[in-house]
């Protein structure tokens, strides 16, 4: 296992400098800093003065080197729009997004297995039709069209819900429970294929030979099972924790990183966007590492070579 | 019946079992009328080619079966008919009264928990054994089957193991609790030779040291001459041929019997071409009226395609279904 740990660490470490050149290259090549930050009527002398004093003029890797540096220190610099410090913007929008996603994630993660295991042990019978009828349209429909029509639905008939903004316990239902709604739909569809595929397996033929009770074996073996590949998808879903939730943010105007990137992008605001994507970048390697860990305590295969 | 001596552990009578095929729906007719019994200590082989409802008829006895299975005539079992028993009390005889094992020991573990863990559950559920009783068995178990470092092993995830050590576990478990009868389902087909004697080495070990009933299904007549005492031919759901192995091997009654025979590797001589039985077996949704073997079968008369033969009984308890059976 402790092997299996440092490669994982080792392998993030690695993503994470290639993604900091990614940034760094990109910045660079999407044109002149200094016609973002010095005046249009600025003379050639004055520009070489503005460069000199940001390190423009040093060589590249120089330049590198001091971006690292700052990077460590969370400072990506000032926002072009707001001149804020966009590390400090983007974190400060992180808690509102990570509130949103984890409970989305929770939601269709719970209901998901517990809607697979149902129609896989339910096959063929009305109510495996119906929950994959569900899963289909949940992986199909666009979640913009779902949050329009969950809103219409609501907020506007019904009059149940608040459908702007984020005021309160009760401004997270319709947005999260929307972003929900695809996830739950994949890891119900994969539950359900990964529980068939165990009930066919030989020991779980020895298990009912062995007069194992029906109950334990669907719960205790199979479930536990069929998580291993469920696992891989969560993993995936978890991943996109900060980085996801770009649309749902905007459709239900939540103020999120998501929302706050889009506006960056209009605004080209060079130095938010990188803090945020930067973000994003972490956030993605954090949760995979921690994903991958996860593997080792269900799986014994993996956790011990 | 050969096992004259003394009660047997299992007595078969007039066993029907039909399922419904999932592709269309069809009725199976997967074992028609057998008639088999087991006395401790001895073995029975059910020989037959793929399909021949072996397994289903093996199967039937504890009733593993699909959803759509019926099941009927008697199956007299410790005192009481199995046949009749629901699905929560023959589940608390598998494992108990009944073991099991499968074609492959290598996936017949949940490769998720330990040797130990997955040897406790019988224990636990049919003897109520927990704490330093259920460890000491455990220990026991694993000692009685021939593996060395008990504790290290109950620890340790199936993948740790060698195939070997695999098939010991397995046997372990299968007598757990002290079975009356083990049904080993295909023990070798998945098996390479070395460990196919192995395998067989330890059921002949385990039914010898505790007076097991032992039934084999296989289609390898190999297997049968190797261990069983009796042996069932199935054709088509039937039994065409029973008896004590010798017999069988001696004088094979039946022209199928015969022919699995003569398919017998080693009774080839080198160079000469493998004898195999030409055409498919009869689909078991649509038997033929009369013997369901004579559409392969080389003595055919016409007598076999329109009337189903009778039970030839001979000395010794050999009985064969065919028309032409006490022909030599």
């Amino acid at each position: 296992m402790g092997r299996y740990i440092l490669k994982r660490l080792w392998r993030a470490l690695i993503t994470l400098i290639v993604i900091s050149m990614l940034i760094f290259v990109i910045a660079r090549v999407t044109g002149d800093p200094i016609a973002y930050l010095a005046p249009e009527d600025a003379s050639e002398q004055e520009l070489a003065q503005v460069r000199a004093r940001l390190g423009l003029d040093k060589p590249i890797y120089v330049q590198y080197a001091f971006y690292v540096g700052d990077a460590l220190r969370g400072d990506f610099g000032n926002s072009l729009r707001y001149n804020r410090p966009a590390f400090e913007m983007v974190l400060q929008r992180l808690p509102a997004t990570i509130q949103l996603s984890l409970i989305a994630f929770i939601v269709s993660t719970i209901l998901g297995i517990m809607m697979g295991v149902l129609a896989a042990l339910r096959r063929d019978t009305w109510i495996d039709g119906a929950l994959r009828l569900l899963a289909v349209l949940g992986q199909s429909a666009p979640s913009f069209w779902i949050g329009i029509l969950a809103i219409m639905i609501f907020g506007v008939h019904l009059q149940w819900l608040p459908t702007s903004g984020r005021m309160g316990p009760e401004y997270l239902i319709l947005p999260s429970l929307t972003l929900a709604l695809f996830s739950m739909a994949s890891v119900m569809r994969l539950t359900r294929s990964a529980m068939l595929e165990t009930q066919t397996q030989e020991y779980v033929k020895f298990l009912r030979a062995k007069g194992v009770p029906e109950s334990q074996i669907i719960f205790k073996h199979m479930l536990r099972n069929a998580l291993v590949p469920v696992l891989a998808v969560l993993g995936i879903q978890l991943s996109h924790l900060v980085g996801g939730t770009v649309i749902i943010e905007i459709v239900f105007n939540w103020p999120g990183v998501g929302r706050l990137m889009v506006e960056a992008l209009l605004n080209s605001d060079l130095p938010l966007i990188q803090a945020g994507v930067m973000l994003i970048a972490i956030s993605v390697v954090l949760v995979n590492l921690l994903v991958d860990l996860s593997y080792g305590l269900v799986d014994p295969r993996i956790r011990i070579e | 019946m050969t096992d004259t001596n003394a009660q047997p552990v299992i007595r078969v009578e007039d066993l029907y079992v039909s399922l419904r095929r999932r592709r269309d729906g069809a009725t199976i007719r997967a074992v028609n009328g057998v008639n088999f019994s087991v006395g401790r200590g001895r073995t029975l082989g059910i020989v037959g080619e793929s399909g021949c409802g072996k397994s289903t008829a093996a199967m039937a006895l504890v009733r593993l079966l699909p959803k759509s299975a019926e099941v009927r005539g008697a199956i007299h079992f410790d005192g009481r008919d199995l046949a009749t028993e629901s699905q929560g009390a023959l589940r608390r005889i598998r494992g108990r009264k009944i073991a099991m094992i499968f074609q492959d020991p290598m996936v017949a573990l949940d490769p998720l928990f330990t040797v130990g863990d997955q040897l406790a559950e019988p224990l636990r559920e049919h003897l109520d054994l927990d704490g330093e009783a259920l460890h000491a068995r455990q220990v026991e178990l694993l000692q009685a089957v021939g593996i060395s470092s008990p504790e290290t092993r109950l620890k340790q995830y199936p993948h740790q193991m060698s195939g070997g050590m695999l098939q010991r576990i397995v046997g372990a478990i299968a007598i757990a609790c002290n079975p009356e009868l083990l049904i080993a389902d295909e023990p070798t087909t998945a098996l390479d030779p070395t460990a196919q004697a192995g395998y067989l080495e330890l059921l002949e070990r385990l039914s010898e040291t505790y007076g097991l009933a032992l039934i084999v299904v296989t289609h390898d007549m190999g297997v049968v001459s190797r261990i069983c005492h009796d042996v069932m031919v199935m054709y088509a759901g039937q039994t065409v041929e029973y008896g004590p192995v010798r017999a069988i091997f001696d004088q094979p009654r039946h022209p199928y019997t015969q022919a699995l025979l003569a398919s017998i590797p080693h009774a080839v001589e080198p160079g000469a071409c493998l004898p195999t039985i030409e055409g498919q077996p009869p689909d078991l949704a649509a038997l033929p009226p009369g013997c369901p073997f004579a559409a392969r079968c080389p003595k055919v008369v016409d007598r076999c395609r329109t009337e189903a033969p009778p039970p030839v009984e001979f000395a010794g308890g050999q009985r064969a279904l065919c028309w032409r059976a006490d022909e030599r």
